[in-house]
């Protein structure tokens, strides 16, 4: 199955339900024509959620730069061993 | 193919490295020289497709092709520029081993993490293990504040949309069964990084066992991946085009 | 350099957390309470409720299109020349 079909199955559901509840009115009618609203808003509210989150514990790793500088520079010293001409940078 | 397979396998399996290369005249020589240092006792191959450099990658191949050996390191080069997907199924042409390695040359991948690629294959037997740097472990260095907002974001909105099950859909340092990448290759048609995403994309939907490894990216001049507007709405294409796709 | 972007982080999920948290309230809980409690003087009355999010929406579809749109001006462009 496409995974839009799914997203849109999904999104049938919940409106089926919407309309279920606003058929039913056990709560008044204006407060769940609020519903779709919230949904949105909610979603984006999750969306900007998880990416503060995820700068909040972005994985940073300033020693591999520096372990890396060494690699390069072992490596440098064997070409040159090895006749390779590789130059500068 | 499935027999040969077998075989190569029960007398160790052999891995093939992919890079593609683009003026890396400096970096490719390293590069081999890390591979040679971290893999000690695995049976591999280099393959290098270089796109027509002008800046002498070939000749530089050529050097360490000397050292090391024509059977070691291959150079598989194309006339000019032809694109990433085209590169990998280049090099998987002329590939020998039943793994395949996907890396880049310029050092942000670093060869120190293809042993761990090989050991968590072989614990789990996974068709694929993807390098990522997103969980602990991992990491990535020589990022602004603005590159990582845009890639968070991405993140959060490739996830919310396309449930793909692993955490790094961009990065592009993964091993593969051989005949894995055959396949997803034949099966996929983005360009750019976008490809990454949809090789991944598209491996989790066919049901291949996908793990993951962490992996950290270093940026060796800080702020130099810069992720413009024509690459955000590239991205966001690609993704459309996945969530109707696959 | 690091800890700011760490706290742009922090700030980014505060925003959410509230701005969810004074929604949820306004639109959830609110129209349980009486309308003459002393509560309904922090909300706006209800129409906002809809108003808002839909202009914030309207607004950020707008920006997104433009942006999109110049993008794809600007790489035709390139490719003309």
């Amino acid at each position: 199955m496409k995974h839009i079909v799914k997203i849109i199955t999904l999104l049938v559901t919940i409106s089926a339900l919407w309309t279920g509840l606003l058929q039913m009115s056990l709560v008044p009618r204006s407060h769940i024509w609020l519903l779709p609203i919230y949904f949105i808003v909610a979603l984006g509210c999750y969306g900007l959620l998880m990416v503060g989150i995820g700068l909040m514990r972005f994985p940073t790793c300033p020693k591999e730069a520096l372990l890396l500088q060494q690699d390069i520079s072992e490596a440098k010293e064997f070409l040159k061993q090895s006749g390779i001409d590789v130059g500068s940078d | 193919m499935a027999v040969a397979e077998e075989v190569k396998s029960k007398g160790g399996n052999k891995y093939s490295l992919i890079v593609p290369t683009y003026n890396e005249r400096l970096n490719i020589a390293l590069l081999v020289y890390l591979v040679f240092k971290h893999l000690r006792d695995v049976d591999f191959e280099i393959i290098i497709v270089d796109d027509g450099s002008p800046d002498g990658t070939q000749d530089v191949v050529q050097q360490v092709q000397r050292v090391y050996g024509e059977d070691r390191i291959l150079l598989r080069a194309r006339p000019k520029k032809l694109g990433l997907g085209t590169a990998y199924a280049h090099g998987l042409k002329h590939a020998s081993g039943n793994f395949v390695v996907i890396m880049d040359a310029d050092l942000s991948h670093h060869p120190k993490y293809l042993p761990s690629f090989i050991k968590k294959q072989q614990e789990t037997g996974a068709s694929i293990v993807t390098g990522t740097r997103y969980v602990r472990g991992g990491g990535v260095h020589g990022w602004n504040l603005m590159r990582k907002l845009t890639s968070r974001g991405a993140n959060v909105l490739a996830h919310t949309l396309l449930w793909p099950g692993v955490s790094d859909l961009t990065g592009s340092f993964r091993l593969y069964r051989k005949s894995v990448l055959q396949d997803l290759i034949e099966s996929c048609v983005s360009k750019g990084y976008v490809f990454q995403m949809e090789m991944i994309v598209r491996a989790s939907r066919k049901g291949y066992h996908i793990e993951e490894v962490p992996i950290t990216f270093v940026d060796r001049v800080f702020g130099s991946s810069k992720l413009g507007g024509s690459e955000i709405v590239e991205y966001l294409k690609g993704l459309t085009f996945l969530l109707v796709t696959t | 350099m690091e800890l700011a972007d760490r706290a742009v982080g922090f700030l980014l999920s505060m925003i959410s957390l509230s701005i969810f948290t004074y929604y949820t309230f306004w639109v959830i809980i609110l129209p349980f309470v009486d309308s003459d409690h002393f509560i309904h003087k922090y909300f706006l009355p209800q129409e906002y409720a809809i108003l808002i999010p839909v202009f914030a929406g309207v607004v950020l579809l707008s920006f997104l299109c433009v942006f999109i749109g110049l993008v794809m001006l600007k790489s035709k462009k390139k490719k003309a020349q």
